[in-house]
């Protein structure tokens, strides 16, 4: 019995000791404060000049002043009659070319020269270089309606169903025409990207996006022709 | 030893929130993938609609305001709908801020919107002269302008009319803004059917026999709707005048005759015949004698639906022990298995424009969903993800779904984009089902 409570005590004691030495009391809270700044609620009575530190010199860009439109928008009537007074003059408009003009072009000339790099204007494809469309051209420079290559571009797009898997980058270019009411009256494959299938689902998403948004009443020619190339790349 | 007990109480606290995040950033990961593969290579075009503008020389009464503010409403209606666009809110808290009135083009651009569409009112007598503008935001040039004057009362086929024309100018698509939706309601013990604008307005009974009207059916104009009644009994065929609600009898057969779908050249009907002891799809003229029967299966065949060039149907059929998908072609020979996914498909349309077809897909849950497949057996897509889902209906331009769900209790009808975004609902009565979108009749 003796025993039994000498080594109850000593476990006890032993438990007690492993417990203050793993949770070390503290007597007393050791609090520290950074160093103490004394400081005047009012202002002293006079400020002691200090010397002036020499900051680099930035340059503040001159901000761009956004000019409003000038055009009054509660009277579109106006506007339109403004628009047409206030565009550039567009370049004596090529006339619409035929297909046959134009494969003759292509085959007897090269692209680098000719009056065909004049006439042909790049358009601004949405998402820039890294669409698929980038490098796309109207062949009738007073073509000038953003919205409507949007649009148009936007209609291939969702209608594109690219079959092909490569780690490469091929291209395939197609030229198409489109007449006023936004129907495609000739299509073919300018340049091919060798691959068959891939041609075949480009042709398939431009005649399939058809009929697109029909020409702008504004815009007097009565057909315009795109040559547009798809991009695959590799993801 | 108590630096590592921390240690361990940390690593226990913080394990916790990180398998979460993680689990977050999988679902996150997912919905971008589901993302990419629904929206390849598309952007919704904004558009801004402006206020309509008074420019009569009279003064304004309170009625014809208030009309010019229901037109405004419902051509961003019109435009928010539609698959193609986005509708940028006019934003009150910028006008406030800026103490403005109105909105110029540098507004609009600033608030997203590419396009500007521009509304403008007279009231010359009784009439409305509505003109609307068609402006680019980023060149400031009038895109297209227009008018339409009918009668005030008449406000909502004006503002339709140039919400169609707005697509027309900026797709080179047809507008769907004067299509019309037809719909089963339960009343009690009866179903009746009803005829309603494609945004749910001017709801009106098509029908009013007090029996069960089920399974109704544009014709391709969309001047009829065909449909199985009760009426008389037995379950037979009948058509509706939309105009006027005058009804007429198709066809009467033995037993039953259900499902009817008319061909794109509106000169056949396929439907389902049980007048031989078992469910199979025939073929019958406008008049309702039978051309062909297609089917010869003891399995119940159910939902045929016509491919865009009336050359193919599709179908549900549980000849394997569960409902899948087949297709054939319109003479019944070349039948092949479409779906393989899931283990319950059925109620199949196939896209007037396009070559997918949509159904309802049972999930391993034993929820029912809106799927839609590639007639090619391809690109299996889940178009709904909440509710009891089911009679999904293509409407004519083939980029919106209708279909009925009980996602808030009730049973009501719903529209979404063929990707299964925007979805928005039509109904608030309950007890709507079966729709069908028909064309705008010219």
């Amino acid at each position: 019995m003796k025993r039994d409570i000498v080594f109850s005590l000593v476990l006890h004691a032993l438990i007690i000791c492993a417990t203050l030495w793993t949770v070390p009391i503290k007597w007393r809270k050791e609090v520290t404060y950074d160093d103490i700044i004394s400081v005047q609620l009012t202002a002293p009575s006079e400020i002691l000049p200090t010397e002036p530190v020499l900051l680099e010199s930035v340059e503040i860009p001159e901000p761009i002043a956004e000019e409003p439109p000038e055009i009054p928008i509660t009277s579109p009537t106006t506007l339109e009659e403004t628009t047409v007074t206030e565009k550039p003059k567009p370049k004596p408009k090529p006339k619409p070319k035929k297909p046959e003009q134009r494969k003759k072009k292509t085959t007897s000339e090269p692209k680098s020269s000719g009056t065909s790099q004049v006439e042909n204007k790049e358009i601004e494809t949405p998402g820039g270089s890294g669409s698929p469309f980038a490098g796309a051209t109207v062949d009738n420079a007073s073509f000038n309606y953003p919205y409507w290559f949007t649009q148009t571009f936007n209609k291939i797009a969702t209608n594109w169903k690219n079959p092909v898997v490569y780690d490469g980058t091929i291209v395939c270019t197609i030229y198409f025409q489109v007449i006023r009411s936004g129907r495609i009256i000739e299509m073919r494959i300018e340049k091919t990207s060798g691959i068959s299938e891939f041609d075949e689902s480009c042709m398939r998403a431009v005649s399939g996006a058809a009929p697109f948004p029909p020409l702008p009443s504004q815009f007097r020619d009565e057909i315009i022709g795109l040559t547009l190339p798809f991009k695959h790349s590799p993801r | 030893m108590k630096e590592k007990i921390t240690i361990l109480l940390l690593i226990v606290v913080l394990t916790i929130p990180s398998i979460s995040l993680a689990q977050a950033n999988n679902n996150r990961i997912r919905n971008i993938f589901f993302d990419t593969l629904t929206t390849t290579g598309f952007n919704a075009t904004p558009i801004g609609v402006d206020n309509m503008e008074f420019i009569g020389n009279k003064y304004i009464t309170l009625d014809d305001s208030l009309i010019m503010r229901q037109v405004t409403q419902v051509v961003q209606n019109d435009i928010d709908f539609y698959a193609d666009f986005e509708l940028v809110p006019l934003d009150s808290f910028f006008m406030q801020v800026y103490e403005i009135t109105s909105l110029d083009f540098l507004g609009w651009k600033r608030l997203g919107a590419d396009i500007l569409v521009k509304l403008e009112a007279e009231f010359p007598s009784t009439n409305l002269r509505a003109r609307w503008y068609l402006f680019d935001t980023q060149t400031t040039q009038q895109i297209a302008k227009g008018s339409f004057e009918y009668h005030k009362m008449y406000w909502r086929e004006i503002a339709h009319n140039i919400s169609d024309e707005i697509v027309h100018i900026l797709t080179g698509d047809e507008g769907i803004f004067r299509t019309k939706i037809a719909f089963v309601k339960k009343n009690n013990e009866n179903k009746e059917l009803f005829v309603a604008d494609y945004d749910g307005a001017n709801e009106r009974k098509l029908t009013n026999n007090g029996s069960i009207n089920i399974s109704p059916f544009f014709s391709p104009d969309g001047k009829d709707v065909y449909f199985t009644s009760y009426v008389d009994g037995n379950p037979q065929l009948y058509k509706v005048r939309v105009e006027n609600g005058k009804v007429n009898r198709v066809a009467t057969f033995p037993g039953l005759i259900a499902a009817p779908a008319v061909s794109p050249d509106g000169n056949k009907i396929a439907c389902i015949l049980t007048k031989d002891g078992n469910s199979e799809i025939y073929v019958l003229d406008l008049n309702g004698r039978v051309i062909k029967r297609l089917t010869y299966h003891r399995a119940i065949e159910n939902s045929p639906s016509w491919s865009p060039d009336g050359h193919s149907i599709v179908f549900s059929s549980d000849r394997t022990g569960q409902p899948q998908l087949y297709i054939m072609d319109a003479d019944g020979l070349n039948l092949h298995r479409l779906t393989y996914k899931g283990n319950y498909n059925d109620s199949p349309v196939w896209s007037k424009l396009s070559s997918r077809i949509t159904f309802v897909s049972r999930s391993k849950r034993g929820r029912f969903d809106i799927a839609s497949i590639d007639t090619s057996g391809t690109d299996y897509r889940l178009l709904t993800d909440v509710g009891m889902n089911e009679n999904p209906h293509f409407c004519p331009d083939g980029k919106h779904i209708i279909f009925s769900s009980r996602r808030y209790g009730k049973r009501n009808l719903y529209t979404m984009d063929i990707t299964g975004r925007n979805q928005r609902r039509l109904t608030k009565s309950g007890n709507c089902s079966n729709p069908v979108w028909g064309t705008a009749v010219r």
